[in-house]
C-alpha cells in the first residue's frame, strides 16, 4: 500500500476542491443569471474537459506550461518553480479538467432559482452579495454539494492528464491512480487490489453521503 | 399655495423588453389595478416601477423624489427605492421559516426591533402560530400572507402587488381580500395591483388603470371606468361582452341626444359626443336581462336561442330583432318562465345603454 500516493491525491482533492468550488460559484451565478454575446461560447469551452481525451489536455498543458514556453518561463520566474511535472502543475491540471463537474450542478442550481425569488430578495433591499449569501446559496447548496463530491472524486481517480504533466515522481506527482498503474506493471496486484478497493469504498461512501444529504436537505424544505 | 403632490407619479416610455408607454400617478394611501389581459404588460410595468427593470425613456417620482429619470440617467435601485413587492408566486425563501422570511426585509432596522416587528406583522396576518414552519410546510393562502406581511413590515414607500391573489383558490381569495381590505388603513404608501380580475379590482382598487398591448386605455377612479368604458377593447376589458354596433340617425346636440338603429328598434339615448348621420356606434348592453321592469322607456325584442342555469342564474344566449350580434344575458331563474317563448321583451332605461 503506498500511504504517500494516497496522501498526496487527497491533498490535490482537497485543494482543488477548495480553489475550484468558490469560483464556480461565483461563474455558474453569472452563467446562469445574465445573457450575453458569446455565451454559448463559453459554455461549450467550459464543457470541452468532459469530451476531450485527458492525455489531449495533458498534452497542450505540457506544451503550454513547459519551459520551453513562454508561459511556462514566465510562470517559473514568478513562481520560482517549474509548473510541469511539480504539485502546482498537477492542481493547475486538475483545476481545468474539473471545471465542468463543478460548474454544471453549481450552474443548473442557480437556474432553478425562480425569478421572483431572487427578485423579492432584491426588492427586500438585500444587495448582490447579501442575496447571494443569505438567499441563493441555501438554495443552491445540493448543487454545491454534488459540484464538491464530483470534483473530489474525479481528481482522486484522474490519471492521464496528471501522468502527462506531473509524470510519475514519488512524493511530488505520483497520485494513487499512478501507483495502481506502477503496481499492476510491477505485477504487485495485491498492493494495486488494496489501493483499488480503498478508492472503490470512498467512492461508494461519499455517493451514498451525497445522496443521504440532499435528500435531508429535500426532505426539511419540503 | 398648492400642496404638492404626495404619491407616484410614473411616465414611461419603453421598447425593451416590451413594448410599455404609461402615464399615470397614485396618491399615498390609495390602491390603484392596471386590469389587463395576459401580455397587456402589467408586470413589466410593475417591475419597472420596482426598479428591476430600467425602461428606455420618462420620470417615476415618489413623494417628489425621483427615482428613474431618463434625461439625467438617474435610475435608482430596488434597493434605494425602498418598496414592498408581492410577486405572483410570493418570492419566499424557501429555506426560511415564516418569521425570517419577514425579517429579511427588515434589514433597514437595527436588529434589535427585527425580530419583534417582524411579529408583530405575522400576528397582523393571523400567522403567529406558524412562525417556525417553512413555506413549503404552509398553504398556499398561508404563503401569500406571509409575503404580503414581509413586504408591509418593511414599512415601504410603495407597495407592489404581482397578482397576489392569483395562485389560491377562491375561497382563499375571498378571505385575502377581506384581509387586504382590513389592512388597508394602516398603509400609508400608494399600492400598485395587477390583476386581470375585474371583481378583485372593483373590490379593492380606488382607481383602475386598463392596460392592452402596453398603452394604458382608459384610468380613472374605479366606479367611473367600470360604468363608462371608453372604447369596445376597454368594455371588453371589464368583462362587458354585450358590444352592438348601431347606427346614427339624427343628433340632438343642444339636448345632448343621439338618435340610434339598434336591430329593427330605433331609441334616443343622451350623448355628449359629436356623431355624424349614419356613423356605426358601439353600443355597450348590461349583461342582465331584467324583463319585469315598468317605467323603461326602451323595449328591445330578443330572439331567445338557449337558455341554461349556471349557478343561481339563468344564462340566456340571445340576439336583438334585426342584429345578429350574440348576446350574452343573465336572470333570475323566477323571470325565465316569463320568455319560455323564443322571443322576450327587454326593458332598459336611456342610461343602461352607453354609446362608446
Amino acid at each position: 500500500m503506498d500511504w504517500q500516493a494516497l496522501l498526496l491525491s487527497i491533498k490535490l482533492s482537497v485543494i482543488t476542491t477548495l480553489i475550484l468550488t468558490p469560483i464556480s460559484i461565483l461563474v455558474a451565478r453569472a452563467l446562469a443569471f445574465n445573457q450575453f454575446r458569446g455565451k454559448a461560447w463559453v459554455e461549450a469551452l467550459a464543457m470541452t474537459p468532459l469530451i476531450l481525451p485527458p492525455t489531449v489536455i495533458g498534452y497542450y498543458l505540457l506544451v503550454g506550461f513547459g519551459q520551453q514556453s513562454w508561459l511556462g518561463q514566465t510562470l517559473q520566474t514568478v513562481l520560482g518553480t517549474p509548473i510541469v511535472f511539480h504539485f502546482s502543475g498537477l492542481v493547475l491540471a486538475s483545476l481545468l479538467v474539473n471545471i465542468p463537474f463543478a460548474l454544471q450542478p453549481i450552474q443548473r442550481a442557480f437556474e432553478a432559482i425562480p425569478d421572483d425569488v431572487r427578485d423579492a430578495a432584491a426588492c427586500c433591499g438585500l444587495n448582490r452579495w447579501q442575496s447571494l449569501w443569505k438567499v441563493e446559496i441555501p438554495l443552491v447548496w445540493p448543487g454545491v454539494l454534488t459540484a464538491i463530491v464530483l470534483c473530489f472524486s474525479h481528481v482522486l481517480g484522474e490519471f492521464g492528464v496528471v501522468l502527462m504533466i506531473g509524470g510519475n515522481i514519488a512524493g511530488e506527482t505520483k497520485t494513487l491512480s499512478i501507483a495502481i498503474y506502477d503496481k499492476v506493471q510491477a505485477f504487485d496486484f495485491d498492493a494495486a487490489g488494496i489501493m483499488s478497493l480503498i478508492l472503490l469504498i470512498f467512492a461508494v461512501c461519499t455517493l451514498a453521503f451525497t445522496t443521504h444529504l440532499t435528500k435531508k436537505i429535500g426532505v426539511n424544505r419540503g | 399655495m398648492v400642496e404638492p403632490f404626495q404619491g407616484l407619479v410614473c411616465q414611461i416610455n419603453t421598447t425593451t423588453p416590451i413594448f410599455i408607454e404609461a402615464e399615470f400617478d397614485c396618491r399615498n394611501g390609495e390602491i390603484t389595478a392596471l386590469l389587463g389581459v395576459s401580455g397587456a404588460g402589467k408586470t413589466t410595468l410593475l417591475k419597472i416601477l420596482a426598479g428591476l427593470i430600467k425602461p428606455q425613456q420618462g420620470e417615476i417620482h415618489l413623494n417628489q423624489r425621483t427615482w428613474f429619470n431618463s434625461q439625467c440617467h438617474l435610475h435608482l435601485t430596488p434597493q434605494q427605492r425602498h418598496i414592498g413587492y408581492v410577486p405572483q408566486h410570493f418570492g419566499l425563501f424557501e429555506h426560511q421559516t415564516a418569521l425570517e422570511n419577514v425579517i429579511s426585509g427588515l434589514n433597514h432596522l437595527p436588529k434589535a426591533e427585527r425580530h419583534a416587528r417582524a411579529n408583530d406583522w405575522l400576528e397582523m396576518v393571523g400567522l403567529a402560530t406558524e412562525q417556525h414552519k417553512r413555506p413549503p410546510q404552509l398553504s398556499g393562502g398561508q404563503r401569500q400572507r406571509i409575503a404580503l406581511a414581509r413586504a408591509l413590515a418593511r414599512e415601504p414607500d410603495l407597495l407592489l402587488l404581482d397578482e397576489p391573489f392569483s395562485a389560491v383558490d377562491p375561497q382563499t381569495r375571498k378571505q385575502l381580500h377581506l384581509q387586504l381590505l382590513k389592512l388597508k388603513s394602516r398603509i400609508h404608501c400608494p399600492v400598485i395591483m395587477v390583476t386581470h380580475n375585474m371583481r378583485e379590482a372593483q373590490l379593492l382598487a380606488d382607481h383602475l388603470v386598463l392596460m392592452n398591448n402596453g398603452r394604458i386605455l382608459q384610468q380613472g377612479t374605479t366606479d367611473e371606468v367600470i360604468s363608462q368604458p371608453n372604447s369596445i377593447t376597454a368594455a371588453h376589458l371589464l368583462g362587458n361582452q354585450n358590444v352592438v354596433y348601431a347606427k346614427v340617425i339624427s343628433q340632438d346636440q343642444s339636448k345632448q341626444t343621439t338618435q340610434i338603429q339598434l336591430g329593427s328598434h330605433q331609441f334616443c339615448l343622451p350623448d355628449p359626443q359629436v356623431r355624424h348621420i349614419g356613423e356605426r356606434v358601439g353600443c355597450l348592453l348590461p349583461n342582465e336581462l331584467n324583463v319585469l321592469s315598468n317605467s323603461a322607456p326602451i323595449a328591445i325584442t330578443l330572439d331567445i336561442h338557449c337558455h341554461y342555469q349556471d349557478g343561481q342564474y339563468r344564462q340566456i344566449m340571445a340576439t336583438i330583432v334585426g342584429d345578429h350580434t350574440p348576446l350574452t344575458l343573465h336572470s333570475m331563474p323566477e323571470l325565465l318562465r316569463k320568455t319560455e317563448s323564443s322571443q322576450a321583451v327587454w326593458l332598459l332605461t336611456p342610461t343602461d345603454i352607453t354609446l362608446l
